[in-house]
């Protein structure tokens, strides 16, 4: 299952939730490898002790003049030809500036004397490697001490395999990066076929996380649009909900099956009184003067939205976060939260490979627009609208 | 003029809401100055540039009444006419971003607007249309005129459409003789960010102790570097974990960066964000006495080099 974590904006929890959903799944036995497609800032690996085994530049092909076989003046096809500006006349040279070109190859396919021949501009880095969980990492222990880390170095403890992409400072092409890291092989599964072909048995399933990058952009579109689940991460503030229509803005324009993970609950419970949010209209609770609660979660029942995972605001947690451990062992409350959402697309993971359709069952029928599992969907150019649906769920 | 932008490298560290907390400050501290004649013909203190065109939060605060609405466009988008397309598949073959399928329809989020498609289409086939990539605005806020916009879903070059909306701003300021612009930058350290700080005189970081703000802090400060933009430091949420603000201000420290203020985790933030309202104006006191203290450290790291 190609699970992508999003929201509308940085700063929800997006890694967080990425980083600690990937840890436990994997401590539960299944294949996980997590992909931190945040090339701009790749934070996954802080909270990850990672082993890094692999490095590979990813590069952009762009153009590059032989003086000896341009035709000068005369010609000047790929100047005019690019789009991007990255070419121009000079004196009588054709002058590239790699910086600002896009890579598409036009120049050298109007070039009638093939005088352009391909450079390569660094891009980033990927970096590759694994991690080892604690196996016992969100099991029903007590608390252990605290001075133990989240991970051991032997052979038997579950490995998530990590990838990651560092962008060049400077560079303005995230894209190709992105492409290069969110396309990590799926784990190797000990029986022949991608994800568990059981019936009815569940087997260890296999998931690919993705922590995309924040916004609507085409760097967030590049990671998630080939995803099975986009699970976007909100906070209960008026920014959080705004950022959160945003994305599922997107994901409704992508055709995507998608559910909302409302982070640090229970942060601004009590503040809101129908003020301030966003042009929506306050609720009739709201109006009568008595605390509306948060407005991610009246929103997200308005708009049939399935809520798949409510993970409350702790401040052991946000201790944990702030020096790059895992939080399942800093709150019992979000541990429970994390232990549910993961249930939840174990579920659906374990539906995938069946004939049913992730979602059946799981009250994610209201969903619209969806794809089938594993194939990519083509994004047409018409609206992409869909209905609210009418059954939602509710992890608690 | 100054030019003086808010960023922060990672989101949620309370980039837009310092953004409008200084907006405030900058107003009432104008006030007395200037304020006296009535009718509103004193030059405005501030203009404010939400460059954030991905995902905007500045409105939520400031209510701005638009005044101007434009249609932003870049670039170009594919469009393939079916009735002469004979589905030979060169276009698909061509193109560089997946943005073709065969036969040969256009995802218009993957289209970069290259043109490849169109030279090879022996048919003639393909349009290359005006791609409308979103709206900008010129609007009336509490706090002086405000340019800001809004980035059409999937729609790319951000960058430019930050640079309209940054340039505007300045051109705004000049005109009414404002001696500050307040750029809301954008997130990330990609090209909208690099937009955002073209042109700006002093670049105000904002930060949170965690590791992944630290990570991301030591990159937006490589780029002000790497543009020559000078840069100061504010800490916020500061007390979510002492070791970490600690490694904060170490890092100010040896990179001789200022550190302006460190503010405390408080509701107030999220108060105000429920409010509707800038931080100064829901607290006044305690942390608003803060804001006016930056404020005045900001304007003076950044003089008006040619102005008054
Ligand atoms: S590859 Fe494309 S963007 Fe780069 S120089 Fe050639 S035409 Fe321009
Ligand atoms: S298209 Fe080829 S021959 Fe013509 S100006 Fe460009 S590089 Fe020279
Ligand atoms: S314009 Fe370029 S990116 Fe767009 S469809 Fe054509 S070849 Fe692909
Ligand atoms: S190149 Fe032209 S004719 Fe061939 S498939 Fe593309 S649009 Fe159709």
């Amino acid at each position: 299952m190609k699970l992508a974590i999003a929201s509308g904006k940085g700063g929800t929890g997006k890694t967080t939730v990425a980083v600690n959903l990937a840890a436990l799944l994997a401590a539960r036995g299944h294949h996980v490898a997590l992909a931190d497609c945040d090339v701009e800032e790749p934070n996954a690996h802080l909270f990850l002790p990672v082993e890094w085994k692999t490095r590979e530049q990813c590069t952009l092909p762009v153009p590059r003049v032989n003086e000896a076989l341009c035709l000068g003046a005369a010609c000047r096809r790929c100047v005019d030809a690019c789009r991007f500006k990255a070419l121009a006349f000079m004196g009588d040279a054709v002058l590239d500036f790699p910086d600002l070109c896009h890579g598409c190859g036009l120049c050298a396919l109007v070039c009638p004397t093939g005088a352009l021949t391909y450079a390569t501009r660094l891009v980033g880095e990927v970096r590759g490697g694994i991690a080892r969980i604690r196996p016992a990492m969100g099991t029903n222990a007590d608390r252990p001490d605290t001075a133990e880390r989240d991970l051991v170095h032997t052979e038997a403890a579950p490995v998530l395999r990590f990838r990651d992409g560092v962008l060049r400072i400077g560079e303005a092409m995230a894209t190709p990066l992105i492409k290069a890291v969110k396309d990590v092989p799926p784990p190797t599964m000990p029986q022949p076929g991608p994800v568990a072909q059981g019936e009815g048995v569940q087997g260890p399933c296999a998931f690919v996380i993705r922590d995309c990058p924040p916004g609507v952009a085409c760097a967030a579109i590049n990671a998630v649009h080939d995803a099975d689940l986009l699970l976007l991460v909100a906070e209960p503030s008026p920014f959080g909900l705004h950022d959160l229509r945003l994305a599922v803005g997107l994901a409704r324009h992508l055709r995507l099956p998608h559910a909302v993970v409302l982070n640090r609950a229970g942060m601004g419970v009590g503040m809101g009184s129908g003020l301030g949010c966003s042009g929506a209209t306050p609720s009739a609770t709201a109006a009568g003067g008595t605390p509306a609660g948060d407005p991610v979660r009246a929103w997200t029942e308005r708009e049939g939205v399935p809520l798949l995972g409510v993970i409350p605001f702790s401040r052991a947690a946000a201790e944990c976060g702030a020096t790059g451990s895992l939080v399942h062992d800093a709150a019992p409350e979000v541990r429970a939260a994390y232990a549910a959402l993961a249930d939840a697309l174990e579920k659906m993971a374990g539906n995938a490979a069946g004939p049913r359709r992730p979602w059946d069952g799981m009250g994610l029928s209201g969903l619209a627009g969806l794809a089938t599992p594993g194939t990519a969907p083509r994004v047409a150019d018409e609206s992409g609208a869909t209905t609210g649906g009418k059954e939602r769920t509710c992890a608690r | 003029m100054r030019q003086i932008v808010v960023i922060s490298g990672k989101g949620g560290t309370g980039k837009t809401s310092v953004t409008a907390a200084l907006a405030a400050v900058a107003r009432e501290s104008a006030a007395p100055a200037g304020g006296a004649r009535a009718g509103g013909t004193h030059p405005p203190a501030l203009v404010l540039a939400d460059c954030d065109v991905d995902a905007s939060d500045l409105h939520l605060l400031l209510a701005p009444v638009v005044r101007e609405r434009h249609d932003f466009h870049s670039g170009v988008l594919a469009r393939i006419d079916a009735a002469l397309c004979t589905r030979c598949g060169s276009c698909t073959a061509a193109c560089r971003y997946g943005a073709l399928d065969a036969p040969p329809r256009v995802a218009r989020e993957m289209c970069e607007g290259c043109g490849a498609c169109a030279h090879l289409c022996p048919e003639g086939a393909v349009a290359l249309d005006e791609r409308h990539c979103g709206e900008w605005y010129v609007s009336d806020t509490r706090f002086g005129p405000m340019v800001h916009a809004a980035l059409g879903i999937g729609e790319e070059n951000s960058g430019k459409l930050v640079s309209t909306v940054r340039t505007l701003a300045r051109e705004i300021a000049e005109a009414l003789g404002a001696d500050t612009v307040l750029v809301d930058g954008s997130p990330g350290v990609g090209c909208p960010v690099i937009a955002s700080l073209a042109g700006a005189d002093t670049a105000l970081l904002v930060t949170e102790p965690t590791v992944s703000a630290l990570h991301d802090l030591e990159r937006v400060h490589a780029l002000t570097l790497h543009f020559g933009v000078r840069a100061a430091v504010l800490l916020n949420k500061a007390d979510i974990h002492v070791g970490m603000a600690r490694r904060i201000e170490a890092f100010c420290a040896e990179h001789a960066l200022p550190l302006l203020g460190s503010l405390p985790h408080s509701p107030v933030f999220m108060g105000a964000q429920f409010a509707g309202l800038s931080v100064p104006e829901f607290a006044p006191h305690a942390e608003g006495a803060l804001f006016r203290e930056v404020w005045n450290s900001l304007r003076a790291m950044t003089p008006t080099a040619t102005g008054d």
